[in-house]
């Protein structure tokens, strides 16, 4: 069972938006260069933040990093995506507690699963980066905004959803628009 | 001081002596700011209303399809199923830890081309819309033995039905159905409260009864002696196979993104979960534009009963000629008979604005009722948000703007005026 198999992991990782690996499974998932999925899921003074995009949005090529200059590139936007709140309050109050960056083609989690599954390198990758942001403060505010459009200038839309208890809802960011209200 | 209370004495008593033709101008100013108004606020009802339709649930799980289909058809009963889900994937789901509930949903039939919704006791529960109101019923109770039926509210209005009345359903969608479920009729148990959503134009019964009817017509239409009588069918207890979708509730709903990944990979079949608010707030993306337009007609009447004003006011202006030579006369300043000019357009639009909320919040207010009871549509009264209020109070503000070209030619001719009849023109 799957389902349980996952859960379990779940469990272990306590991570609301990291439901086991998803880059490259069985299902393959929708792969648009410039659009990007932004899922956020708010609690209290946490915000649970997944972001999946292709990996041409973020380093601008898709195989894995051969030259030097590729790997340097691959190296600081990992390094950016660990270490900046990918949505943070308009008082930049939220920081990373735990963040995962995961490429389709070096995957961090391999002995988490199954060691002999193998990549299907179909010529597109993915990036997927799973935070838990500590946001004090956050019960003031009910406006989130991104910076990635600043860093990542090959991004150029981001579905976002997000879960808060004020509700669910969804918008579509784009550079001109970066900043979103929680809420119905 | 004294000079702001003689300017505004002599714009009222101005104002007063050509009340005829103003009051017309007022008329128009007042109809079109709030037609202006009204849509504004209908736009805000009708969106609110809207993405109210379902709140609390925080997934809903159907067979493999695109979000809006399933939107579609689970919420706003449009279109069909792709295909149903198991029973046996319905129980796991339900058993996962992190679902606090899950309300099942059958579809397929229909009574006089309204839904019927297979579902259980949970749904009554469960099932909220609007600010999380929960739904109530208006007469009667929920089903509760085999062959009750529960209306919506829409349903009973429409067909005039009252509880305990027999109900016969048909097999299949449409309002011209021939193949009825005429051997097993059912019971009204219930009548919900209105709502204002799609829950008004559908019919419930139990998961049961669904599977009870359709015994004996698993090749499409009713085979004699397969099919049970209604005596039959309650001494035997019913399992469904499968549903059309699921309603699901979380413990924490901050695990709702996890649990709907989990859910697009599930094993036993090809599910799709979607997030309810996430999927109207797309669909309203995609019809909303046309309010956009709406709108921006209400602002081109607006802006023509502006321009409506000022032709008015050079119009008069001539009439105006002898009034203005005599405050020259006796000493007011230009400046002053220009500002006359202005104080007079920004009063004018003031109590048109003044006006129309009054008119606006009596049409609502006596409108509301009807609205709901004969097209389903909540609109309540409520104050005006901030965004509304700056749409009326830019009124004031272009009717000053736009009278600032008959005040500059006032100005102008005041200080070159004599007591002549020769027109200023």
């Amino acid at each position: 069972m799957k389902l349980k198999h996952s859960l379990t992991l779940t469990g272990a990782l306590t991570f609301a938006l990291y439901g086991g690996p998803t880059v490259a499974q069985q299902n393959l998932q929708a792969h648009q260069h410039g659009m990007a999925e932004l899922q956020v899921a708010v609690s209290g003074e946490q915000i649970d933040v997944l972001l999946r995009s292709p990996a041409y949005n973020l380093v601008g090529f898709e195989h894995p990093p051969r030259s030097a200059e590729q790997h340097q590139t691959v190296k600081s936007a990992v390094d950016w995506l660990k270490h900046t709140a990918l949505v943070d309050t308009p008082q930049q109050q939220c920081s990373p507690e735990q963040s995962d960056v995961l490429t389709s083609w070096n995957d961090p989690h391999a002995d988490h699963h199954d060691q002999s599954h193998d990549h299907d390198h179909s010529g597109h990758s993915d990036i997927e980066i799973t935070q838990r942001l500590h946001c004090p403060g956050l019960s003031d505010t009910n406006k989130l905004q991104t910076t990635l459009f600043q860093r990542f200038p090959g991004l150029e839309q981001l579905n976002a959803q997000w879960v808060s208890p004020k509700g669910q809802n969804g918008t579509r960011l784009t550079p001109g628009k970066h900043r979103f209200q929680l809420g119905r | 001081m004294s000079k702001l209370r003689l300017t505004l004495s002599l714009a009222t008593a101005s104002l007063w002596y050509r009340r005829r033709v103003l009051a017309m101008v007022c008329l128009t100013l007042t109809l079109s700011v709030t037609l202006l108004l009204g849509i504004q606020y209908l736009r805000t009802e009708v969106r609110q209303s809207f993405t109210s339709t379902i709140s609390g649930t925080d997934l809903i799980v159907g067979a493999r399809s695109g979000q809006l289909n399933l939107l579609l058809y689970t919420v706003f009963h449009i279109g069909n199923a792709t295909n149903n889900i198991r029973w046996s994937s319905f129980k796991h789901i339900e058993d996962d830890p992190r679902v606090n509930w899950a309300v099942p949903i059958s579809l397929g039939d229909s009574y006089q081309g309204y839904r019927v919704v297979g579902t259980n006791g949970r749904f009554l529960e469960r099932f909220q819309h609007g600010n999380d109101q929960p739904l109530k019923l208006a007469q009667g109770q929920w089903f509760s033995q085999l062959f009750d039926i529960t209306l919506g509210a829409e349903v009973a209005r429409q067909l005039q039905h009252q509880l305990g009345d027999q109900i016969v359903l048909s097999h299949g969608g449409g309002r011209t159905s021939f193949s009825n479920h005429a051997d097993l009729p059912f019971r009204v148990s219930g009548i919900l409260q209105a709502t204002g959503t799609p829950i008004d134009q559908a019919v419930y019964i139990s998961l049961e009864a669904m599977e009870a009817m359709h015994v004996g017509w698993e090749s499409g239409v009713a085979i004699p002696g397969r099919t049970l009588s209604a005596s039959s069918a309650e001494a035997r207890s019913f399992t469904p196979d499968a549903i059309t979708a699921i309603l699901l509730g979380l413990k924490n709903p901050i695990m709702t993104f996890q649990l709907q990944r989990e859910l697009s990979q599930f094993p036993g079949e090809p599910l799709s979960a979607i997030l309810p608010g996430v999927a109207l707030s797309e669909l309203w993306r995609m019809m909303g534009q046309f309010e956009q337009v709406l709108l921006g007609i209400s602002v081109f009447v607006v802006a023509t009963s502006l321009i409506g004003l000022i032709a008015v006011l050079l119009t008069i202006q001539s009439q105006r000629h002898r009034e203005v030579a005599i405050l020259r006369a006796v000493g007011t300043p230009p400046s002053l008979i220009a500002g006359l000019y202005s104080l007079e357009c920004v009063l004018l639009a003031l109590a048109s604005c003044s006006f129309s909320l009054f008119i606006g919040a009596a049409l609502i207010a006596s409108l509301s009722p009807w609205l709901l009871t004969h097209y389903g549509i909540h609109i309540g009264l409520r104050a005006l948000n901030p965004d509304e209020w700056l749409l009326l109070s830019m009124v004031p503000v272009v009717a000053f703007a736009v009278s600032l070209a008959p005040a500059w030619h006032h100005w102008r001719k005041s200080r070159t005026l004599s007591f002549g009849n020769n027109n200023p023109n």
